[in-house]
């Protein structure tokens, strides 16, 4: 049953029409109770509609410039993208009388029309010619910060030097699922989990510093890492993401979902680097230098629990996206740089006591690489899902077991 | 470095300083015989003689305007003013001769003394006894106005404060006279006039100065625990103030905290607010907070003294409000 959108006495009782001056949200995206979802205007003021519940904008009733009467539903809130139906037909549109339903929060609503900001946000909006309209107030004092702008910044010129390679999969409209790969791979390694996730969420996958097609050099903390995938999850125009990384990944994804730079909603790690000692180093630093087929298949039993179940030619598809020289060296030079001495030099457990959003770990009880039992140093708040039979690459070895898991972080509706 | 105690370092100040040029001398009540009532002046009678180092009778008044005199006639006076409570009784030799006498007559004269006090609460000591009159004496052109929060920056402010043609205003904290910390060995000033950042952070610029530094320290301590890099800048002298540190730092971290242990209207706070909005406007991404005494009365009993301070949990609690 969707609920209605309403508008009710919007900036001054004696108002009889209001215009919609811009959606928040699109179609099909997902919305939480108090997000704001629509601005609309009256003859003193703009107005903020906030969701009425937690679901998914399932319809649009009056679009942008459009003027309607107050009271009217201006969209439906529904539990899925195709839930448009209401105990009263509100499809019927935009007259009907808002009664017995939940009144809007209005969120934030500025004198003469002004939008709230701050004065450094609306400094860089203008440098950067960002209409504020756009931009929807993360802040509980309603007011557009800084961070909030991250979301709308235009996407500078491609082959910024410091800007990474990404790719993208799926569907065009929804939250996207970034995927951050592990040492030594790139986005090929989301592959086999891709077929697994089909149309259920637009995906982003991203070559981190140093590998797959992202600039060569490296990085000298996890930190300047998750800067740069900010920076081009920003420059990309990404706002709200699902978060995943896997191994060296995962780190990187948790010191971004940590930081401010990014707005993640839900992070799953895949077996993370940074929760404890790395047991594989002389691995690692094997797999750096590897670049023919037989030299990826004598690392194999290091990798996966069951080298005879991957799927046909996939030491050779991975030596084939090691051959540039440049690459294996820079890699070497990585390994030395996060790990000198054998310890990692980041800590992932403090970067995931700093976030918020919900938290799944996943890991291989047959991982030779990082032992499963790192994940007890997670924070009590992550959830934890340790896989029978699987080595240190869940995502190449149970690709549909880690689609379900990753679903159930991100709370997709197909497997709700 | 040698390990010694705020009042130690100040002592050392005073002593070298009186040692460097003959025309320091020492006067206040208790300073002599007593050696101070937080003993900063212990073993300097008996040093450099009773006619450096005098006890006078409890009138504030007459001492001020002692020192303005002597200041005029060439000397270096360094009095000391009990309780900055009754630093009130001094106002009129501050604001009317003091801070005014270089000016009005085209520089002829020059004012080089240093008006030593302390306040603060925290010690049960009672309204009377407690007060931060930070704002009242900032208030003043032509006064500098110090306020060290640590045993090094003590002895340099005080060295540097004596060795100022103009008057200068220092402000120590009762409660942090025990406090122990590093002092450099041999000849160290620290410059009038520059703030220090003590704890480097991205998120939120807490300023603060005197016993306040030390909350908003524990503050940043809590902070960072929840993610929340602050970065903590020691003011050490609150007029003239250094606006190009406190901008820097705000350009950065583009959230401000400021914390005075004084009354909040028209406070030493509020005029920091004001300054940074003058100053920082469009860096701002959030309203500055102030964290302050609230307008009253300090209380003598010691749970409702506690309950009015600013602590390092009402810090936090305005940094998380910033970055809300």
């Amino acid at each position: 049953m969707a609920q209605p959108i309403i508008i009710t006495g919007a900036g001054g009782e004696y108002m009889e029409s209001v215009t919609v001056v811009a959606w928040r949200k699109s179609t099909g995206e997902r919305v939480k109770a108090g997000e704001v979802l629509v601005v609309v205007e009256t003859a003193k003021a703009a107005t903020e509609i906030a969701a009425p519940c937690d679901g998914v904008l399932s319809k649009v009733l009056a679009s942008a410039g459009e003027e309607i009467k107050v009271g009217a539903v201006l969209g439906l809130v529904g539990t899925t993208a195709d839930d448009t139906g209401t105990e009263a037909g509100a499809s019927a549109g935009p007259a009907r009388a808002a009664s017995g339903v939940a009144s809007p929060t209005i969120a934030r609503k500025a004198i003469d029309g002004r939008i709230l900001a701050s004065p450094a946000a609306r400094k860089t909006a203008s440098a950067l010619g960002l209409d504020l309209a756009r931009v929807t107030a993360s802040s509980i004092h309603g007011r557009i910060k800084l961070r909030d702008l991250v979301a709308v910044t235009p996407r500078p010129a491609i082959g910024h030097p410091s800007h990474l390679h990404l790719e993208r999969a799926g569907p065009a409209d929804g939250t996207p699922l970034v995927l951050l790969h592990g040492f030594g791979a790139d986005t090929n390694t989301w592959r086999l989990l891709g077929q697994q996730l089909g149309a259920s969420s637009p995906r982003i996958a991203i070559d981190l510093p140093c590998h797959g097609c992202s600039p060569l050099a490296g990085f000298d903390s996890i930190e300047a890492a998750a800067e740069q995938v900010a920076a081009t999850l920003a420059a990309h125009g990404i706002g709200p993401c699902d978060l995943a990384g896997h191994s060296l990944g995962g780190a990187v994804a948790s010191a971004l979902a940590a930081g401010q730079r990014a707005c993640v909603r839900s992070l799953t790690l895949i077996a993370p680097v940074g929760l404890g000692p790395a047991t594989g180093l002389t691995m690692l630093h094997e797999l750096a230098a590897a670049a023919t087929r037989e030299e990826i298949e004598r690392l194999l039993p290091h990798l996966v629990a069951e080298p005879a179940l991957l799927p046909r030619g996939f030491a050779e598809a991975a030596a084939k996206l090691r051959s540039g020289t440049g690459l294996r060296q820079a890699q070497a030079a990585l390994l030395e740089r996060l790990f000198a001495g054998g310890a990692p030099r980041f800590d992932t457990a403090a970067s995931l006591g700093r976030v918020g959003c919900p938290v799944s770990i996943v890991w291989g009880r047959q991982d030779r690489v990082l032992a499963a039992s790192q994940a007890l140093a997670a924070p009590a708040t992550a959830s934890l899902h340790l896989l029978p039979g699987i080595g240190h690459m869940p995502h190449v070895e149970c690709p549909a077991l880690l689609a379900r898991l990753l679903m159930l972080t991100t709370g997709s509706p197909a497997h709700r | 470095m040698a390990m010694m105690r705020y009042a130690e370092a100040l002592n050392a100040g005073l002593r070298e300083e009186m040692a460097r040029d003959p025309n320091v001398f020492l006067f206040g009540e208790d300073v002599g015989v007593y050696g101070g009532v937080f003993k900063v002046s212990r073993g300097l009678r008996e040093e450099f003689g009773q006619s450096r180092v005098r006890d006078t009778p409890i009138s504030e008044q007459t001492l001020a305007a002692m020192a303005v005199s002597a200041a005029m006639t060439g000397t270096r006076p360094v009095l000391e003013i009990m309780y900055a409570d009754f630093v009130p009784l001094t106002l009129d030799a501050l604001i009317n001769q003091a801070s005014i006498y270089e000016y009005v007559w085209g520089g002829q004269v020059r004012m080089p003394f240093v008006l030593r006090t302390q306040g603060g609460a925290g010690a049960g000591a009672g309204a009377q006894h407690s007060k931060s009159l930070d704002a009242m004496l900032c208030h003043i052109p032509g006064l500098k106005v110090v306020a060290p929060s640590t045993p090094a920056d003590a002895k340099g402010l005080l060295k540097s404060a004596i060795r100022d043609d103009g008057p200068v205003i220092f402000l120590e904290h009762k409660l942090l006279y025990n406090l122990r910390g590093e002092v450099p060995d041999g000849e160290h000033l620290s410059e009038i006039g520059r703030a220090a950042t003590l704890r480097a952070g991205r998120d939120v610029s807490i300023i603060a100065s005197s016993r306040m530094v030390h909350e908003s320290l524990k503050a940043a301590d809590t902070l960072a625990a929840e993610g929340i890099e602050a970065e903590v800048i020691d003011l050490r002298t609150l007029r003239p103030l250094d606006l190009d540190c406190l901008t820097a730092s705000i350009a950065r971290t583009h959230h401000a905290v400021v914390v005075n242990e004084g009354w909040r209207f028209c406070g030493y706070a509020a005029e920091l607010s004001a300054s940074i909005m003058d100053h920082a406007f469009d860096d701002l991404d959030a309203p500055v907070e102030r964290v302050t005494l609230p307008d009253m009365p300090i209380p003598y009993s010691e749970p409702l003294e506690s309950a009015i301070l600013p602590t390092s949990q009402k810090i936090a609690a305005a940094a998380r409000r910033a970055m809300a």
